[in-house]
């Protein structure tokens, strides 16, 4: 069945939640690690870990990464699971997911959805009810790794997938599914951001200019010399945000002028437009002023 | 292993010129102890030895060099020396630094300063050895840039002698000439003219001697700790570009002083910014016992190399309005050549050029050669007539102030200098704690005796508005640098140092075997500060002088933007007398001093400065 009519109201009544974000694809369109690429001051894995955790509370969440892949720094609360679940589709991900012992619904995302909110998760919970799955679904396309999964599923879906029948949807035709639809998506999501998943380099682009307004950067002295540029746009909403974004556009900035998750190395310095100074990575970045990237050691 | 005292011999050597004699004078070790040397050193002999009074070109009034407990040991910059005389840009204390192996060799001939009085009967060359001073005639180097009569020392006296001399402009007193050895200048406050006006070329020095460290196993691991740093992100900048990058940055936080500060950018930054001159051939150069090497020296298309920084790529571009970056490197290579300081010598070119395009020369024949604005031949033209004393030259040869007096009308309010030095290249309207520094500095408009800037350029500061709370900063920045030249250690190490104070304390510590802290270190800056201001109390200074060009406190901040630049900051900010007033009360608080800026007798007694005080009696 499919649900447009899913009631709003955030939270399910205090009933256990909990969330798994899957980070040990290929990348192999984007062409590097998705879980590592900037977004507003934090990395893909860091962001998506955050919002996940923000809906289904701290301490509930798993990261299901491959054995030896080298992830961002994450919240002291969140649980890494190390499985190989390359070439075993959407489904290959659930089974380290859901192999927790708890019997709390899961709700399970990727690493590369960076535009997933809090209250799509809310809504995908409130619309399981007493059935196994609840899952997105948007023009005609489910959405396995924006859905709810209920721990008792996991036996099902390891003997499809023994049986290489990897689509998601044998899973859900086999169990009782909710399919939450565009109407009661669009509802909290208006333009679906939360189905966006960045694949590649354009679609990261896309992501960027959905999230966040262009900032341009005028580097000065040897961070101008090191970048060989005198100017870099990226798009953020905050410093943090800005001076990651640019550590990743141009790495001969690290760690001479920014260190490598985006901070200002020392005797650096960051002004909004020449205007003042500022070092508070949250600073949000008005409208259309640039920041200037200079040395703090000034004197002649 | 370690000795009872090191980096000091005890005493310096007196030389007077007019009587042919020299003598050494010991230095107390507690006096080392509360002035540490360089800056403090040469201060409290500057103090000793000038009658009160004293005009700074007379043959009573001393010339002092200055070196430091630091001076031979293998810490990294710190082959450096401090020229101390009676300004006579400023009638006020002039100190200025240099680098070069003169230091080690000077220190070598067994003294920790030498102090010059009296006036050579004819152009003479000083030597100074072990055996102690004397003259030789110097009447073939006449004239000759400091770099040429260094070389013909030396072919004279051979390799292992050091020079430091002047150039043309110090022979005909330019108030702006500097002394300078190996291309390295005491730049600021015309120290030139007054060793020319003792008619001394140059010191030659050559001395062996060494000087006991208490513990050379420890200075030695401080030393390789220190060098490492200086290798590091700290002074990265200056490795690979130098000071010219400032260029660009001044002019984009629109505090880039430009047409004798009517703007704080300059349209055509970019054309001479430091990355324009990269794009030249260059060579790095370091000072001698420097692992830093911030010195980059460009080729020009000529082939001529001409060494760049920040303050004279200002100086002689922007103020002047000097678009031509080939034009800006000839006239820094005159400068070097003629010995002139490259800040007043653009300062007061930069001046004379709004005098004439507002009209101010009309009336005055004899300034009918002073260019305007832009006119780069002009400039070198003005430059040569200044050393050369020539046409109006002879009236710009005493700097802004002086000139401004003779012009009289509007001018003085325009010339660009404070105590009658002129500003180096950050507009004060746009860094106003950098502001307060230039106002109240003891040497006049400085960059180097205050670095009051820093505090500008910080998360939160508003550079743009005259806080009562930045009067401590600047306080803050002159102990700090009256600790690093009297140290001496260069102030580019300051990013590789993550405290100043108790580094430098355990630095000398090592070196001299004084028990020193971090709080005497502190104690002693702060000492140092206040007898370079007794000086000038002792010479006349009132409060009146700690201020900043009329037009400073009266027009608002312009800059370079029409059209579709008009995204430069502080556009239209100001910096008024009250806003001044109000920092330098601040300053004067946190120094301890009172509010009209004396230093009360209970805090001349609490510093230790008693008995150190400059003379009020003529020393003779």
């Amino acid at each position: 069945m499919t649900r447009d009519d899913v009631p709003r109201a955030r939270g399910s009544g205090g009933a256990p939640r909990r969330g798994a974000v899957l980070c040990g694809g290929r990348s192999r369109r984007m062409g590097r690690d998705k879980a590592w690429l900037p977004f507003g001051g934090e990395r893909l894995l860091q962001r998506a870990a955050r919002i996940v955790a923000g809906a289904v509370g701290a301490g509930r969440v798993v990261v299901v990464a491959r054995p030896g892949q080298t992830l961002p720094a994450l919240s002291g609360d969140i649980t890494v699971l190390r499985d190989d679940v390359r070439d075993q589709g959407p489904l290959g991900g659930l089974v380290p997911a859901l192999r927790e012992d708890d019997d709390a619904p899961c709700f399970v995302t990727s690493c590369d959805a960076p535009l997933l909110r809090a209250e799509v998760i809310d809504l995908l919970f409130a619309a399981l009810g007493d059935a196994d799955v609840a899952v997105a679904e948007a023009a005609g396309y489910v959405h396995p790794l924006c859905a709810v999964y209920r721990p008792r599923v996991r036996p099902l879906i390891e003997s499809m997938m023994a049986a290489r029948r990897l689509r998601p949807v044998f899973l859900y035709d086999e169990v009782p599914t909710v399919r939450v639809g565009e109407v009661a998506l669009r509802a909290v999501d208006p333009h679906l951001h939360c189905l966006r998943n960045v694949n590649d380099a354009d679609a990261y682009e896309m992501a960027l200019a959905a999230a966040f307004p262009e900032v341009r950067i005028e580097l000065f002295d040897i961070a101008r010399a090191r970048a060989g540029t005198a100017c870099a746009t990226v798009r953020a909403a905050t410093l943090g945000g800005a001076l990651l974004a640019l550590a990743d556009a141009c790495p001969a900035l690290v760690p001479g002028v920014l260190t490598a998750d985006g901070g200002l190395a020392p005797h650096w310095r960051a002004s909004l437009g020449g205007e003042r100074f500022i070092d508070d990575a949250a600073a949000v970045l008005p409208p259309h002023t640039p920041i200037l990237l200079l040395s703090a050691l000034a004197g002649g | 292993m370690t000795t009872q005292h090191g980096g000091h011999h005890g005493r310096y050597l007196h030389v007077d010129l007019s009587t042919g004699s020299s003598r050494h004078v010991a230095i107390p070790r507690d006096v080392a102890r509360r002035l540490i040397g360089g800056v403090g050193i040469g201060a409290w002999l500057l103090g000793r030895h000038a009658p009160p009074g004293v005009a700074p070109l007379d043959a009573a009034a001393p010339f002092v060099v200055a070196l430091s407990p630091l001076v031979g040991t293998p810490l990294t910059t710190s082959a450096k020396f401090a020229v101390v005389a009676k300004s006579p840009l400023t009638d006020r204390i002039g100190d200025a630094l240099a680098s070069d192996r003169f230091a080690v060799l000077l220190k070598g001939c067994g003294v920790d300063a030498l102090v010059v009085t009296g006036a050579a009967a004819d152009w003479s060359l000083l030597i100074v050895d072990e055996d102690g001073a004397r003259l030789e005639p110097a009447a073939d180097l006449a004239l000759l840039s400091a770099q040429a009569a260094e070389e013909r020392v030396r072919e004279r006296r051979g390799d292992h002698w050091r020079f430091f001399g002047i150039g043309p402009a110090g022979e005909r007193l330019v108030h702006f000439a500097t002394v300078s050895g190996d291309s390295r200048h005491a730049g600021r406050g015309g120290l030139g003219a007054v060793l020319g006006s003792k008619r001394i070329k140059g010191i030659a020095v050559h001395g062996t001697r060494r000087t006991p460290l208490h513990d050379s196993e420890r200075v030695v691991a401080l030393a390789r700790a220190l060098s490492e740093r200086s290798l590091g992100p700290g002074t990265a900048k200056y490795r690979e570009l130098g000071t010219v990058t400032n260029l660009l940055v001044m002019n984009r936080l629109n505090a880039l002083p430009t047409r004798n500060f009517t703007s704080g950018s300059f349209e055509d930054a970019e054309a001479i910014s430091g990355e324009a001159l990269h794009a030249l051939p260059s060579v790095r150069k370091h000072c001698a016992s420097c692992t830093i090497g911030c010195e980059h020296v460009f080729e020009t298309g000529s082939g001529t190399r001409v060494r760049m920084e920040y303050e004279s790529l200002f100086a002689l571009g922007p103020l002047c309005g000097i678009a031509d970056r080939d034009a800006i490197l000839k006239a820094a290579a005159l400068c070097d050549d003629l010995g002139l300081d490259v800040i007043s010598a653009g300062g007061t070119i930069a001046f004379a050029m709004e005098c004439r395009e507002r009209g101010l020369l009309a009336g005055h024949e004899d300034f009918a050669t002073v260019p305007g604005f832009g006119d780069a031949e002009g400039l070198l033209r003005m430059l040569a007539d200044i050393a050369a004393r020539r046409g109006a030259g002879a009236a710009l040869a005493e700097g802004s102030r002086r000139l401004a007096r003779r012009l009289g009308g509007e001018a003085p309010g325009l010339a660009p200098h404070v105590k009658g030095l002129e500003l180096p290249g950050y507009e004060p309207r746009a860094m106003q704690t950098m502001a307060l520094g230039l106002a109240v500095s003891a040497r006049g408009a400085d960059h180097n005796r205050s670095g009051a800037y820093e505090a500008d350029l910080r998360p939160g500061a508003d550079r743009f508005t005259a806080d009562a709370d930045k009067g401590p900063a600047a306080a803050a920045s002159e102990v700090r640098a009256a600790v690093l030249d009297s140290l001496i250690l260069c102030k580019f190490l300051r990013g590789a140092l993550d405290d100043v104070l108790a580094e430098g304390a355990a630095m000398l510590a090592a070196v001299t075997g004084f028990d020193m802290t971090r709080d005497e270190l502190e104690e002693a800056g702060r000492r140092i500060v206040a007898l370079r201001k007794l000086f000038n109390a002792r010479e006349g200074w009132t409060a009146a002088e700690d201020t900043l060009p009329a037009r400073i406190l009266a027009e608002p901040l312009a800059g370079a933007g029409t059209g579709a630049r008009t995204n430069e900051p502080g556009i239209g900010v100001t910096l008024s007398a009250e806003g001044l007033t109000r920092m330098i009360a601040s300053y004067y608080a946190a120094h301890g001093w009172t509010d009209r800026g004396e230093i009360p007798a209970g805090l001349v007694e609490a510093l230790l400065l008693t008995d150190l005080a400059p003379c009020s009696e003529d020393p003779r």
